[in-house]
């Protein structure tokens, strides 16, 4: 299916069911505060409001506890490493947001870098899961995907987007897996191609919210002109010598909710850990945020104190992710650590401050060719 | 006597050096007989135990853990036991309200001569604990569930 | 509350004019609703943003410690107590320590007015008195105070602060008025197994961020239990009995030290009512002991004294 489709939107829970066929479908649900998701049950229906998921959805491709391998520790077989079984069963995520989807996008860059560096336990999940995303039509306070080269009606990273229309979904495939995924759900329910007259409203109407769901965070006082461009201008020493860092980092409390919460972030920790005559390699989520994330065995602690942990994590999405990644943010906009941070650390004013703070420091004595201007 | 194919319970005694682990030296010395199946630990004061030590044992799989020391008043450091029971007691209370089954803790206070009190705990307690089955809440297994 | 804050500033203003101290620990406006942040003012320009909600949540008692330098701290009743805390812990000097007196009414919960709107998104609060006005982008709404205040405040035991330097309003009401040990009959009065059952059905959200210590003013070492490798007291997976022990053990570590501030309930990503398991704590530290933690100065925290007639039913 090559074109997009307008479906109604009382079709929807018949789609998903017709998705189903195997593989497990997770929808947004609300429950008192906190939105997750949840295995779609066609009894319970589904609702199409909700802002975004409390936690991103990075825990489908990237669980925080993931076991990678088992040995034995005694016996014939110890020594012996015996792969844990890529058991990824087939899913869907229906109403994953464009943040989260252009999120997914780039750690397919960090986790797929080449043949020899691809990260098996990524790939498979990656393959195995398909991302139907639902459209931003009206983004939160704290949404900024413009100014991190997102969009809310942003494709990258999904194999189809929805766009609720009122009465009316468009569902718009985007890449090959898409294409197929919409023939099932044209075989669940009937679905106008969005072309011709009628289609042309449907792509109108689409396009009318995604303007106004841009001009929402044009309106913001947080949003408009938000950029890298000093940042990235600027030498890595000269970021890192700021000023700005010690008055940034005194109300946090050095937790672990920025870093967990974010779709982007995907430090992680392995161990080993034995139990009688067996044993298993996991994986845990990390973060940078922790005292033990860079302490060495020596005792010696390069990021001994708050200010150069908080610097770390600033400087990581907005300096050395964008120079591995050809200048892409390593941020994607969605807000969550702004309204869960404790400390209502708010990302967005850190970014201005290191973007003004770019723009008047000195040029740094040790580069001397950094571009200045 | 306990058959050998019975299920055999895993406990972890924590017995300060003065007094418990004096009373199971003294039991040694009389023979008296009890169940092999608690492993003591000698510590210096039942002071030092912290919850750190009973939470591990669990979370390894110990079927009981059991603390013993000092009657208060005779605590070979003066005073430690009574930081004990006062930790110990609030220890105790969280475990049962959050509904660890709490025929698998002992909290004990065995005089060195006491030899025959600490037959009487041992076998009372191994009793209870066999008849609990082997610890299943708190345990740390090499399972995970993955999505 | 606008006369709380003007208070706030007013004293703070002074202070920092007056170089008695180098700076005041409060806070300011959030950058989303429903929230106000941590500040430390510097100048008195500075504390010109200090301000007063009813989302001053959180414990500044926690940072305290680490800024240095003689310094001032807004603080209501529990964080009052909690600043006494570190300094009887040796974490901060009571002479560099100007505590502004801030007289609690309880502060209100986010998440339950954000329950209560069904998904339709809070523009804006305003505190009057008893009603707080909930505002949208087409709503308005009005519930009572008593609706929306948070949990532990509800049943506070000391809205006054026990500390004070420098008192921002006249001594309200002692207590919350509800009762502080209604919490744990939710669980007490189950069967073992359904209480084991609640037990891991309420932290089977926890993804282990620390968020809860992170936010505890008690929570100080150097090296957190959690670091430890050797011994490793627990493992750092999301497994369930890594998870319970955790919290078993954090929670331990408060025992007969918490004052019930709430500061790891607000700080949770998920929500989990972290006081299901802290209050067990509290209430029998107060019950068996007639302890309350960090009432004076010259108090000492329950676990580091005894008694000879302390309760003994749990040993043999």
């Amino acid at each position: 299916m090559d074109e997009a489709l307008i479906f109604s939107r009382l079709d929807v829970p018949r789609i998903l069911t017709a998705w189903g066929a195997g593989r497990a479908v997770y929808i947004p649900e609300t429950a008192g505060a906190q939105t997750a998701f949840a295995l779609f049950n066609p009894e319970r229906g589904l609702s199409l409001h909700f802002g975004n998921t409390t936690l991103s959805p990075k825990s489908f491709l990237f669980p925080q506890t993931e076991c990678l391998l088992r040995f034995a520790t005694r016996g014939p077989e110890a020594g012996l490493c015996q792969t844990e079984p890529l058991g990824a069963q087939k899913r869907l995520l229906f109403g994953v947001r464009p943040c989260d989807a252009a999120a997914f996008a780039l750690l397919d860059r960090v986790f797929v870098q080449d043949d020899r560096s691809t990260d098996p336990f990524w790939a498979l999940r990656r393959e195995r899961t398909l991302l139907v995303g639902l459209a931003c039509n009206s983004p939160d306070e704290t949404c900024f995907c413009t100014a991190m080269d997102g969009g809310p009606h942003n494709t990258a990273g999904l194999d189809i987007l929805a766009c609720d229309l009122g009465d009316e979904v468009l569902l718009r495939p985007v890449t090959d897996r898409g294409r197929a995924l919409l023939a099932e759900a044209a075989q669940a329910a009937t679905g106008v191609p969005a072309r011709g007259e009628r289609g042309g409203a449907a792509l109108g109407q689409a396009e009318t919210r995604r303007m106004g769901a841009e001009a929402v965070m044009a309106r913001s006082p947080f949003v408009p002109g938000l950029t890298l461009e000093a940042v990235s201008r600027r030498s890595q020493r000269t970021v890192h010598a700021l000023g700005i860092w010690p008055r940034i980092a005194e109300t946090c409390l050095n937790c672990g909710v920025c870093t967990f919460t974010c779709p982007t972030c995907h430090c992680f920790d392995i161990q080993d850990e034995t139990k009688g005559g067996s044993g298993r390699r996991v994986r845990n989520w990390d973060t940078c945020m922790s005292w033990l994330f860079t302490a060495h065995a020596s005792g010696h602690n390069p990021r001994p104190t708050k200010v150069e942990r908080v610097r770390q994590r600033f400087m990581h999405k907005f300096k050395y992710m964008p120079m591995n990644l050809g200048g892409r943010p390593g941020c994607v906009g969605c807000g969550r650590c702004v309204r869960q941070c404790p400390a209502n650390i708010d990302i967005r004013e850190v970014l201005r401050a290191m973007d003004m703070a770019c723009r008047i420091a000195p040029p740094s004595s040790l580069i001397p060719d950094e571009a200045v201007s | 006597m306990v058959s050998p194919h019975a299920y055999r319970p895993n406990i972890v005694a924590f017995f300060c050096k003065w007094c418990s682990y004096g009373a199971a030296d003294l039991a040694g010395s009389l023979r008296l007989r009890y169940p092999v199946d608690v492993r003591i630990i000698r510590v210096p004061c039942s002071g030092s135990i912290s919850p750190q030590f009973l939470l591990y044992a669990l979370l390894q799989g110990a079927d009981g853990v059991w603390v013993s020391g000092c009657h208060p008043g005779d605590c070979h450091y003066r005073i430690g036991n009574l930081h004990a029971r006062r930790r110990l007691t609030l220890f105790h209370n969280m475990l049962d309200y959050v509904g660890l089954e709490h025929a698998r803790l002992l909290f004990t206070w065995i005089a060195a001569s006491e030899a025959h009190k600490l037959q009487q705990q041992a076998e009372a307690f191994v009793a209870a604990v066999s008849a609990l089955g082997p610890a299943r809440r708190l345990v740390k297994t090499l399972e995970t569930c993955t999505l | 509350m606008n006369a709380y804050a003007r208070r706030i500033r007013e004293i703070a203003q002074r202070l920092l004019a007056e170089k008695r101290v180098d700076a005041v620990l409060g806070y300011r406006a959030g950058t989303v609703p429903m929230r106000a942040r941590p500040f430390v003012a510097r100048t008195p320009a500075e504390a010109g943003e200090l301000t007063w909600t009813g989302f001053c949540v959180g414990n500044l008692a926690r940072l305290a410690a680490g800024l240095g330098g003689r310094l001032a701290v807004c603080a209501q009743g529990c964080v009052s107590r909690n600043l006494v805390g570190i300094v009887r812990e040796n974490r901060l000097r009571r002479e560099d320590l100007t505590v502004i007196a801030v007289p609690c009414l309880g502060m209100l919960d986010a998440r339950k007015i954000v329950t209560r709107m069904s998904g339709r998104a809070v523009t804006g609060v305003r505190e009057e008195g008893d009603e707080v006005t909930v505002t949208g982008a087409d709503f308005e709404e009005v519930f009572g105070r008593g609706d929306v205040k948070r949990d532990n405040c509800l049943t506070c035991l000391h809205r006054n602060p026990v500390l004070a330097d420098e008192v921002v309003a006249d001594p309200v009401p002692e207590t919350g008025g509800g009762d502080i040990d209604k919490l744990i009959e939710l669980w007490e009065r189950k069967k073992p197994e359904a209480r084991f059952e609640l037990f891991t059905r309420t932290f089977r959200d926890c993804i282990r961020c620390y968020a809860c210590r992170d936010a505890c003013p008690l929570c100080h070492c150097a090296t957190c239990f959690v670091n430890r490798s050797n011994p490793q007291w627990l493992g750092k997976t999301q497994d369930e009995p890594d998870v319970l022990t955790y919290h078993l053990l954090r929670a331990f570590h408060c025992a007969g030290r918490c004052t019930d501030c709430g500061a790891c309930e607000s700080a949770c990503p998920a929500g989990i009512p972290m006081r299901r398991l802290t209050s067990k704590l509290e209430s029998d530290a107060r019950r068996l002991f007639g302890h309350e933690a960090f009432l004076s100065l010259d108090a000492k925290p329950a676990l580091a004294v005894f008694s000879p007639d302390d309760p003994d039913e749990v040993f043999s």
